[in-house]
């Protein structure tokens, strides 16, 4: 049985501007065992970014976090100062962007900036020895020609190889735990299944756990064990990822499931019919109470009026609906 | 295959659009104090566009295809070749101001990011009256209030007033389209229009597509990486790779038929969105990057990554070749001779 590597139990994250305060995510717990991968889904807004940021401990500091339980590995991280933190971040969890090419600094050639981060987490590492490591890693990345990448800028990486060096980087300290938020978007159709394919290479190798976090459900099925599917800062639902394309429950996990498959059969015309049953356009100035979803559900009742709790199905499902 | 000929005939009785031949374009960059080099953005394509196609156009980024949409829109000139616009010269007719504006009204553009192709400190109003000035026609609020229920943006009242910070992004392409339909085009060139979407407004975005596109009998060019979305919507694609197009065909023929080792890779790569199927387990990919396009390969530019290439490939350049009628593939695999 694998242990429970992250433990995140009703996870509070408020954005506080001048005059707006901002739930951005509102009692998400999950967790995620050693050398599994789970999937944050959801659209842009829904808190699935926000997430991966306060647990480490990346946020800005108008956003005010609250928790009852975060441990990582056994340790408490809600409450760690900012010395464990700093231990932790870089070389136990992980990091992946979007747009990798933003995250590397352009005036650093690319070898320098994988030395320093060999370097940070082992300050008496050889320049001959860090440089050996950096083409072993750039080879794990399967970065064709190490030795000319090295000396290459950023700005002269196409956004594939750039995605590489970047996971060359986050796993050059072996972590356990790495993060990857939206690691695909930003690429190409053949370059993400390329990335994809290397991501889950790494996680057998390195028994390495990840959480993926993507708007796109499609990714998850090659590599996710489990998902959670937010909407508007709350987890709607979560099961296996079998559980969730077969039996799909929250009425926002059936749009998403019958949205991305109508579009990869290409049968989007009779997509409409399909959702009439689960959501209808409702007038735009509908004030939200209870529910979340219920100015789009079709299938809502006075209950819906009081906010849902997440349910417990059987097996690993979990659904924040009352009309199952 | 006497009927097949006879379909295609009818194809050929639709009005050409767009007939583009030996299309380039070529960047300087300058590489030291003397020398210089050329990105080789379209090197040679042609495209025929007809009246009512969804004619959408793949490829990878760097592939040239966002180049085309330039030039079709006038925006840069053509290095090479030709374009011509209902028969007559875009070089033309860009060239005299009245015929300028005329091809202006008849050709609209929806670009992929609605956050900064709309001016943030112009109301929805605003925005959609631009054209009616621009080109001195006749403002009324009923007008524009029927462009944004045409779009789907209702109340339309409670939209016109707001700013496009106030709208999310599925609404704001909705507002570009509102305002590419303004004038009541012929053609509509979109580039990447749902890229910057979520999953669930993509398909609305699509399906408020096909019915604009049948309510006008619009005729649309679609320039996108996201080969899954075309299935719903095109009529015929081209598929681009480094400044040519290796593939060209009915859209049928293309996803389900592809010839050519590149498009095959391209729809291969697609994840399926569903656990149990057998491509989500080992998901093919297909190896390595795009060339450089300042120095694409000898040959055939996708031979570095296909998995069939032989002896022929980094030798000579492919021909076009016509498999099917209207299918081209530019391939040493389908050269019989």
């Amino acid at each position: 049985m694998a242990e429970t590597l992250l433990k995140v139990e009703d996870l509070n994250v408020e954005y506080v501007l001048r005059e707006y305060k901002v739930n951005a995510v509102r009692n998400v717990s999950f967790y995620i065992n050693e050398g599994e991968c789970i999937a944050l889904v959801g659209e842009s807004g829904s808190g699935k970014s926000t997430v991966a940021m306060a647990v480490m401990g990346l946020l800005p500091p108008y956003a005010k976090i609250s928790a009852k339980k975060i441990t990582f590995d056994g340790k408490d991280i809600l409450n760690a100062d900012e010395r464990l933190m700093t231990e932790i971040r870089g070389k136990d969890v992980t990091v992946i962007f979007q747009d990798p090419i933003s995250y590397l600094n352009p005036i650093i050639s690319v070898g320098e900036q994988i030395f320093e981060a060999l370097m940070a987490h082992n300050p008496k590492i050889s320049s001959n020895e860090a440089h050996a490591q950096a083409i072993e890693l750039l080879k794990k990345v399967r970065i064709a020609d190490p030795e000319r990448v090295l000396k290459m800028y950023p700005f002269q990486l196409s956004g594939g190889m750039a995605q590489r060096v970047f996971i060359a980087m986050a796993i050059s300290a072996k972590p356990k735990l790495l993060i990857a938020d939206e690691p695909t978007t930003a690429l190409d159709l053949t370059i993400q299944s390329q990335i994809l394919k290397l991501l889950n290479n790494l996680r057998k190798e390195y028994n390495l756990s990840i959480i993926l976090i993507t708007h796109d459900l499609s990714l998850t099925s090659y590599l996710a064990d489990r998902i959670y599917v937010m909407y508007n800062g709350q987890v709607v639902e979560e099961d296996s990822v079998e559980g969730i394309f077969s039996n799909p429950i929250h009425p926002y996990t059936k749009t998403l499931i019958l949205s991305s498959q109508a579009i990869y059969l290409g049968e989007v015309k009779r997509l409409r019919e399909k959702m009439a049953t689960i959501t209808e356009k409702v007038e735009n100035s509908y004030t939200i109470k209870g529910c979340d979803f219920i100015r789009k559900c079709s299938n809502y009742s006075l209950e819906c009026e009081k906010e849902p709790p997440l349910i417990e199905c059987n097996g690993l499902k979990k659904v924040r609906c009352w009309r199952i | 295959m006497q009927w097949l000929k006879e379909g295609s005939v009818l194809a050929n009785m639709r009005q050409t659009i767009f007939l583009i031949t030996g299309l380039k374009k070529y960047y300087m960059v300058k590489t030291g104090l003397f020398s210089k080099a050329y990105i080789k953005a379209v090197d040679g394509v042609n495209f025929h566009i007809r009246e009512g196609e969804t004619y959408c156009i793949v490829g990878e980024s760097g592939s040239g295809k966002t180049t085309v949409t330039k030039m079709l829109l006038g925006l840069e000139q053509p290095t090479e070749g030709k374009i011509e616009f209902l028969g007559k010269d875009l070089a033309k007719i860009l060239s005299n101001n009245s015929s300028a504006k005329e091809f202006r009204k008849n050709v609209q553009a929806v670009f992929q990011d609605p956050y900064s192709s709309l001016n943030p400190r112009k109301t929805v109003k605003d925005i959609l009256e631009k054209p009616f000035k621009v080109h001195n026609s006749v403002i009324e609020e009923k007008t524009v209030v029927r462009l944004l229920e045409e779009v789907g943006l209702t109340p339309a009242k409670e939209f016109l007033p707001r700013y496009v910070h106030q709208l999310s992004g599925g609404q704001r392409q909705r507002v570009c389209i509102a305002r590419a339909l303004a004038l009541k085009p012929k053609v509509v060139i979109l580039d990447e229009p749902t890229a910057a979407l979520d999953v669930t407004i993509k398909a609305q975005i699509l399906n408020l597509l096909i019915d604009l596109k049948e309510k006008y009998n619009l005729t649309y060019v679609i320039i996108s990486h996201e080969l899954p979305l075309l299935k719903s919507i095109a009529d015929k694609v081209s598929v681009m790779y480094a400044g040519k197009v290796v593939e060209e065909g009915p859209a049928e023929r293309i996803f389900n038929s592809p010839k050519h080792p590149y498009t095959l890779g391209l729809l291969e790569s697609i994840p399926p969105p569903d656990p149990k199927s057998a491509k989500s387990k080992t998901l093919p990919t297909l190896e390595g990057e795009p060339p450089s396009p300042v120095n694409p390969p000898k040959g055939c530019r996708f031979h570095p990554r296909c998995p069939y290439r032989f002896n022929l490939c980094d030798k000579l350049e492919p021909k076009e070749i016509e498999v099917f009628p209207e299918h081209r593939v530019s391939c040493h695999l389908l050269d019989k001779k």
